[in-house]
Order: structure tokens, then sequence, then C-alpha cells
């Protein structure tokens, strides 16, 4: 949380100029009548919104920011965008047949909306020294040097909790979207076929150096997250980017993301906090609540397991819903 | 300053939730629109002496953006199902997308 040794005006400068870019880069996501264009650029404001998160001092939001908003967002969407586009989908012009009064109607509700929020946020007293103090105060008893890490995994632990749970949720349902009946489903599922891009030397060359020390930095932010910026959030996206990165460049020899050891591994991570949060009741304490003398060791071995489980979790959105062995899609006529 | 910019992003991101056709547009639009509210989020927050911010909208902001990645990832899943299904990518009625 340190803050650079910089003149008032040179800070002021930089963050008006990032302030300037991420909007810029954000209206030009929005009003670009080309998707992968419109794409590309959502990935490009996620950076320099970690950038912003960096100088609000807040760096766990800003590595989560950097990871899960842009990173992982971004393959998920190019991902999708590559499946529309072999499925040759209807992808209408964005541009044509909007009218003038047609974008006034939305756009000026939008912005009274934004105008608004603006102006209640700009009024909020902020009540020093907030919630901060308490948590310093507390932070002793869970044993972790993270202020973030203590709220996320003691203090608040039943928002992380469920927090979990949608992660697992969003898998199951993406899982329960693929068309099934007779004949559609069984052993015969296959991942989804990605498309091999042609062998690249120089990419292959790289991935094969770039996917182990990337593992490394995934472990680094699951251990130093409980007295440095990181945790298990940052370091399963790091290790589901890593599997992103295999996919893309036609490496990957990792199991299908819905092999049993790999749902198992999805369903661990909510299973194991439930667990802990049981323990604690067994013990004769609330839900969840961490005995100090064990807060630490809890907090880090479940933030193993969180990691671990998070990481299967997001491998498997990457990897999309199993697809069903290809059939001749019903064609319905198009109007 | 930031908190200006997080209601621009808002309603940048809530004009392309409406506006857009495609899906995957409307997705990336209530992205940008949900990146608006954590920077207000955090950045009403009163700054710590030491020049961090207070832990608690940090933590609140984290878990924010891991479930609108979880709630992309559902949504760009609906979009790839209509995709199969229908062919389109857009929520438009059928006589309103020739």
């Amino acid at each position: 949380m340190s803050t650079l040794a910089m003149s008032p005006l040179a800070t002021t400068a930089f963050d008006g100029t990032l302030a300037v870019l991420i909007a810029w880069t954000a209206w030009q996501s929005v009003t670009s009548s080309e998707v992968f264009r419109a794409v590309v650029l959502f990935v490009v404001f996620g950076l320099l919104l970690a950038l912003a998160w960096l100088r609000l001092g807040a760096p766990d939001v800003a590595l989560a920011e950097a990871a899960v908003g842009a990173g992982l967002t971004g393959v998920l969407l190019l991902e999708s965008l590559g499946h529309l586009r072999r499925n040759k989908t209807v992808e209408p012009p964005e541009t044509a047949g909007r009218g003038r009064l047609r974008r006034w109607a939305v756009g000026l509700p939008a912005a009274v909306a934004g105008g608004l929020l603006a102006m209640v946020a700009l009024r909020l007293e902020p009540r020093t020294p907030g919630i901060a103090g308490l948590v310093e105060r507390h932070q002793g008893e869970t044993g972790v040097g993270n202020p973030v890490t203590a709220v996320l995994l003691d203090f608040r632990s039943a928002d992380t909790l469920l927090e979990v749970v949608v992660v697992l949720l969003a898998v199951i349902a993406t899982y329960s979207l693929v068309p099934h009946g007779p004949g559609l489903y069984g052993p015969t599922v296959r991942p989804p076929a990605t498309l091999r891009p042609p062998r690249q030397p120089v990419l292959i060359w790289f991935v094969r150096r770039l996917a182990p020390l990337a593992l490394l930095v995934g472990a680094y932010l699951w251990w130093v997250g409980s007295s440095a910026p990181g945790g298990a959030f940052q370091a399963a996206a790091v290790f589901a980017a890593v599997y992103a990165l295999l996919r893309v460049s036609g490496l990957e020899a990792a199991p299908p993301p819905n092999a049993r050891p790999l749902r198992l591994l999805m369903v661990a991570g909510s299973v194991a906090f439930v667990c802990q949060g049981l323990a604690m009741m067994a013990a004769g304490r609330a839900f969840l609540d961490l005995p100090e003398a064990w807060a630490y060791g809890l907090i880090v071995s479940l933030e193993a397991v969180l990691a671990a489980s998070l990481a299967a979790c997001l491998i498997a959105l990457v990897a999309g819903a199993p697809r069903p062995p290809r059939l001749s899609r019903p064609q319905r006529e198009l109007p | 300053m930031f908190i200006i910019l997080g209601a621009v992003l808002f309603a940048l991101g809530l004009y392309g939730a409406f506006a857009r056709r495609n899906v995957v547009l409307k997705l990336v639009a209530v992205n940008i629109a949900s990146s608006g509210v954590f920077l207000v989020v955090v950045s009403a927050a009163p700054t710590l002496p030491d020049g961090g911010t207070d832990p608690l909208p940090q933590a609140l902001v984290l878990t924010g953006i891991v479930i609108s990645v979880a709630v992309t990832a559902f949504g760009l899943a609906l979009a790839r199902r209509l995709a199969t299904d229908e062919g389109r990518a857009t929520l438009d009625d059928k006589e309103d997308s020739s």
C-alpha cells in the first residue's frame, strides 16, 4: 500500500489521463460497430482499470481485475465469439436501423442514471475512519496480515462462501444448457472441439516455458495472499489462464474439464467451506466463526482448496459446456 | 475523480446494454457498467492515512468481480445455446431482425 513519492500535480495529471483513457476505451467498446474490436477494447479497458485500482490503493482488486475482469472475461468473450462465428450465426450490423431518436431514447435515461449516481456518491460524507479501524483492531485475531483476506475469509466469510457457490452454480447452469436427449448425451460426449490452429513453433516454445512459470505465479499468489495482496481468487484466475493458454496454442493435454475428478474438485471448494462452518458450530461457536488460535491455519488451507476448486470451475467455464457429438442442427428458416 | 469516472462508465454500460443488438456486446456493456459501480463503491470510501482504501469495500468489489465473471460466463453460454437453436445472436423479435 505504498504511494509513490510524486508531486501532487503529477499524480493528478496521471489520474486524469488514466480516467480519460478508461472512459475513451469504454466509449469505443460500447459504440464500435465491429464485435471483435469491441471485445478487444474491453480487454484494454480492464487492464487500464487495473491501473486505476492501484491508484485507488486497492492492489487486491487490481490483481483480480487484471486476471479475472480483463483476462478471463476476455477469453470467455473471444471464445464465444469464435463459437458464434464458426456456427455462422447471423450477426446483424450494429449501426444500421438505429434511428437517432432511438439512440436518444436509450442514451438520455442512461445519462440521467449516471448523473444521479455521481450526485449521490459525491454527496456521501465518508465517515472516517469507517470500518477500516474496526478491521485493523480485530485483524490480530485472524493471524493474517492482509486486511482484505481477513475480511474475505474471516469477518465476512459468509459472502465469500456464497460467492464460491455462485461460481459453482454458473458451471452447473452452463452444463445444463447442453442440448440433450436420447442419443445426444452419454459417454461419447466430447469436450468442445477447438479449431486447432496451425502449430506455430514460436508460440509453442513460448507457451512451454511460460506455463510452468505462470503456475508458479499462481501458487505464489495463493501463499502470499495471507500477508500481502493476492489470494485464492487471483490464484485460481491465473491457473485458469494457463489452461486457456494451453488450449489456444493447441497444446492442451489436460483431461477434459467434465472428467469426474475435475467435477469433484469443482464441488470441493463449496463443500470444504460449509464443512469448516459446520465444524465451528460443532465446536460451540457460530457458523464460520474461526477461533483465534486456529484462524491462520484454517484460512490458508481453506484458501488452498478454494484456489484449486475455483480454478477447476473457471476452467470449466472457459471450456464451455461439453458439446454433444456433431449432429445436423435442426435448420430453422430465418425470416 | 474516480467517482465521476465510475458514474460515466455506469451510464455508458447502461446505454450499451440497451442499445446493442448482439448479445455478446450487451454482456460487454453490462461488464463496463458493473466496473463503474465497483469504482464508485471503492472510491466513495474514505482513504486511509497510509494511502490505502478501506478493506471492506475492497473485499466486496473482489467478490463482485468474481461473480460478474460467473454471470458473464452463464450469459455467454445462453448466447451459444441461442446461436445453436436459432442461428442468431440477438434478442430481437423475429420480424425485427430481418
